[in-house]
């Protein structure tokens, strides 16, 4: 049983060192890389495209890299609708002015598929990411989003608070939810493709009977409840519990879990600079890029950071999670909740 | 010296075109090479976006991509949710062209024909509107009358315990109010002259037959000035049509859909965009436009202004008694409402963390920090100020060779010039966006304007060429012609007698035009949204989407920015206004 144990943990390192090694750039690689640098500060600037709207952390990775390579980053932000579009026009009429795409999991499965992303290649920080977050080659998840519920702590008690994703087809709050859209791309379809699968179809037939009213904007959508228009929203970006500080709001993460949501990021195809969008992909896996992520209350994708969440956001970072949305669902999730959501 | 008042009108026209010939360069071959690319130029912005649009409407798939042509967009138009959003368009249009001219008619004839004190005060203050970009007075209005957190409701629920608001913006009543504020300053600038010119010994002899006042206001004032009521009416009407703030922040979120938003959200908000229906609405909202504009040119070709007589007459003004008081307070709230409650509340707004929740410790200055702190707020700045003071003196330039050329030359292609400086007058901003949009896309690489700033230079030229054109017109027009034969006469050359004689007298007319424009700039939105791309976003575009963002907070501080940035512009306007009236 000794010489057993003895085996195991010689295999353990045997295999942990392979790892190692494998992880280890070769000469090549790290003689390409420092080619990549200097192309891409040659290049001298970069642009972003991000679908996550009203956030202050582009700016503040965007400062870091800028600092560290003296290349300037512009950032477009705009709905995942209607940044599809741009790419799709840009791409098709081969006028590409975006580098990185920065994109919620379906919108970015949506691209690659149509052939709008271009390989990465080799990124030193590829090697850090989690086992469950690794990069297929064209896409990245940089970090990970979860939704759940948000209500007014001043007008329910707490005893009322929903504990379940279940408890709000109770009739009690008929006319009083506000949701994400579930039939556009964003958090409400995101929402909504994991939780039919979930929660099943005889939920949400009650949960549409309940009249729940949809608007786009999400970050106003918790101030309307924090205002009393409506007592609950749904699905809330559990990390804007930050940004809502001093409102009557409470954030509650249901017994089922959160959904969540991949951000990804890769290259465009025919991206203008595409040695500083490397480089930007690649310092967005950087220990400081990230810990600006956790420090906005999402989870990173990089190992080594579990033990740096800082007190304050652990709740929102370590969230149970209910599971993540399938891409290959996204279309037809999209019209039964269009059916069912009149 | 020729004498040019005393021919006959055949030898008149005689004489026009000698004196074309005499002003027009010597070498034939150079102004025919010239004048040909001016057209190319005029039709490269007019008729080729059209041209793209219209193909556009028929082709089955987005732009850059190979497909087939169908009628599946007009199709789409005979829907009964397509038709729906059209009559509620038509109808929200009516109405507030109504309500908002006929206010509009009561400060004129406060105005100009009654003894209302502070007069002078009241036309400068009821005109402001018309100087503030609509987006700012949108943002300002979805502050103060949202349902649940809007301040006017806040207080009415406050002073009067009830749970129910006084006024909701997200409706149909809200669009309407939002677009009367800029119909009656629009409406009041373009009818006050009429109503300053009118001789009034036509009311005061209606009051010696015993007519009221108000019988004397109806049957003569209001008769009388019709002819210009009914152009100034279909005017607005057609700005009622093509508006896009209004509906995009008072509409959307209350499910309601005009034409504008509609092609907004075919091409932004849909999961597949739907260009094709986008672009057939977009050529039928063209089709409503042009039918009103030409409607309109037939009242104003048989409009007869015989409110100005050939006696001479002193101004007076009808006394009110008391009643002056009440019209003073009339015109004081039509500037409390369009102006002071919507700037005041910016102004709340940017102190707050967040609107609606007005307590001492929600007060902050974060919203100024992170402004001048965001290199967005700096970049867009900076292009609207490129955007504006290039694409103004462009737009000038271009309107002033175009109306030379209309005006002051018996050229062939003059009326075929003056045809396409009108084209974009039928153009809502969106659908010169959608047509740009189009037509950039499918040029070839080497023209590489899709995505810049040029995009939206071409757009503003476009958009702002028939005021441009317009404004020249007019200052041309009042030129003798005697004055550039005389120059001509002591040796002058053409360009001498161009820069001296017609730049020298036209120049203050230029310059009101050139901030006229600068102004349309500032407060364009809705061609922008469509064409701007990430390092060229104006100002507007800016603020529409820190909006979305529900920034709330920097979006007043940036309105408050762009207002003062409106104050120094509408200053340097009346002091060159001004000094025009004294010249004349």
């Amino acid at each position: 049983m000794r010489a057993l144990s003895v085996l195991a943990a010689a295999l353990a390192v045997l295999t942990a060192a392979a790892g190692a090694s494998a992880q280890q750039p070769t000469p090549d690689q790290t003689a390409e890389w420092q080619q990549v640098i200097a192309a891409a500060k040659k290049e001298g600037t970069v642009t972003l495209y991000s679908g996550h709207v009203g956030v202050s952390y582009h700016s503040d990775v965007a400062k870091t890299f800028e600092k560290k390579y003296g290349i300037k980053v512009q950032v477009l932000e705009a709905r995942a609708s209607e940044l599809q579009e741009r790419i799709r026009t840009e791409q098709t009429t081969n006028r590409v002015a975006g580098d990185v795409s920065h994109n919620g999991g379906s919108s970015s499965v949506n691209l690659q598929r149509a052939g709008y992303y271009q390989p990465h290649g080799y990124l030193p920080n590829a090697a850090r990411l989690k086992s469950e977050f690794k990069s297929n080659g064209h896409r990245i998840p940089l970090f990970v989003q979860s939704y759940g519920i948000v209500v007014n702590s001043r007008l329910v008690k707490k005893e009322d608070w929903p504990r379940s994703w279940l408890d709000l087809a109770d009739p009690k709050w008929k006319g009083k939810i506000l949701a994400d859209d579930f039939r556009a791309l964003g958090g409400g379809s995101a929402y909504f493709n994991v939780a039919y699968r979930k929660l099943g179809k005889e939920f949400h037939e009650k949960l549409a009977r309940q009249g729940v009213v949809f608007s786009r904007q999400v970050r106003e959508n918790p101030r309307r409840v924090a205002r009393g228009e409506f007592l609950i929203y749904m699905p809330f970006v559990l990390a804007d519990t930050l940004i809502h500080e001093g409102l009557p709001l409470q954030a509650i993460t249901p017994a089922e879990g959160n959904p969540y949501v991949a951000y990804d990021v890769g290259v465009f195809a025919n991206a203008p600079h595409p040695n500083a969008a490397r480089l930007l992909v690649n310092h967005f896996f950087e220990e400081e890029s990230q810990m600006i992520y956790v420090r906005s209350g999402r989870t990173h994708t990089i190992m080594g950071l579990d033990d740096k969440v800082p007190k304050e956001v652990e709740p929102l970072v370590n969230a149970k999670l209910m599971g993540a949305p399938d891409p290959d669902f996204n279309a037809a999730s999209m019209k039964i909740a269009s059916e069912m959501f009149k | 010296m020729l004498d040019h008042a005393t021919l006959s009108p055949a030898s008149r026209g005689l004489s026009r075109a000698w004196l074309a010939r005499r002003a027009m360069p010597q070498d034939a071959l150079w102004r025919s090479l010239t004048l040909t690319l001016f057209v190319l130029m005029l039709g490269a912005l007019t008729l080729y976006p059209l041209a793209m649009l219209l193909y556009g409407s028929l082709s089955t798939v987005p732009p850059g991509e190979a497909g087939s042509f169908s009628l599946a967009g007009y199709r789409q138009l005979l829907r009964w949710e397509a038709l729906g959003i059209l009559g509620t368009t038509v109808a929200i249009s009516l109405i507030k062209t109504v309500l908002g001219t006929a206010v509009a008619i009561a400060l004129a004839w406060i105005v100009t024909r009654t003894d209302t004190p502070f007069r002078g005060a009241i036309e400068v203050l009821v005109t402001l509107p018309f100087f503030i970009p609509p987006i700012l007075t949108a943002l300002g209005w979805a502050m103060l009358g949202n349902p649940t957190a809007g301040s006017i409701n806040l207080v009415w629920m406050a002073a009067t315990g009830f749970d129910w608001p006084l006024i909701n913006v997200y409706s149909h009543g809200g669009i309407v109010w939002h677009l009367m504020q800029y119909t009656m300053p629009f409406t009041f600038l373009l009818m006050i002259d009429g109503f300053r010119a009118m001789d009034p010994a036509l009311e005061e002899a209606s009051r010696m037959c015993g007519a009221t006042r108000p019988q004397t206001f109806f049957r003569i004032t209001l008769v009388l000035m019709l002819p210009i009521i009914t152009g100034v009416f279909i005017l607005s009407f057609i700005r009622g049509v093509e508006a896009f703030e209004s509906p995009l922040f008072f509409g959307l979120p209350a499910n309601i859909h005009l034409v504008t938003t509609e092609i907004y959200r075919a091409i932004n908000h849909n999961n597949v965009p739907d260009y094709q229906y986008a672009t057939a609405i977009s050529i039928s909202v063209m089709a409503l436009m042009m039918l009103l504009v030409f409607w309109q040119w037939r009242i104003l070709a048989n409009r007869r202004f015989e409110t100005v007589t050939g006696r001479g007459y002193a101004p007076r003004v009808t006394p009110l008694g008391p009643l002056r008081w009440v019209a003073f307070g009339f015109a004081m709230l039509v500037f409390v409402l369009c102006v002071v409650l919507p700037i005041g509340q910016l102004l709340v707004s940017s102190f707050f963390k967040f609107y609606g929740f007005y307590s001492a410790d929600m007060l902050t200055l974060a919203h100024y920090r992170a402004v001048l702190a965001n290199d967005r707020f700096w970049r867009s700045l900076w292009n609207t100020m490129i955007l504006g003071s290039v694409g103004a003196t462009a737009t000038m330039i271009v309107g002033s060779l175009a109306a030379y050329i209309i005006v002051r030359t018996r050229l062939p292609a003059r009326r075929l010039i003056d045809v396409l400086a009108w084209l974009p007058w039928m153009m809502p901003g969106i659908v010169v966006g959608v047509a740009f949009l189009w037509s950039f896309a499918v040029l070839p690489s080497w023209l590489p304007i899709y995505g810049t700033l040029w995009a939206l230079m071409i757009a503003y030229i476009t958009l702002a060429m028939p005021l441009s054109v317009r404004v020249m017109n007019g200052a041309l027009a009042q030129i003798s012609f005697d004055l550039e034969e005389c120059s001509r006469v002591h040796g002058a050359t053409w360009l001498q007698t161009f820069r001296r004689i017609l730049i020298g007298l036209t120049l203050p007319a230029f310059l009101v035009g050139w901030v006229l424009t600068f102004f349309m700039v500032l407060r364009e939105v809705s061609a922008s949204v469509l064409l701007f791309s990430v390092g060229n976003e104006p100002l507007s575009i800016v603020i529409l989407r820190l909006w979305e963002e529900s920034k709330t907070g920097e979006v007043s501080v940036i309105a408050l920015f762009m207002l003062l940035l409106i104050a120094g512009l509408r200053t340097v306007h009346l002091v060159i206004a001004r000094r025009m009236f004294q010249t004349r």
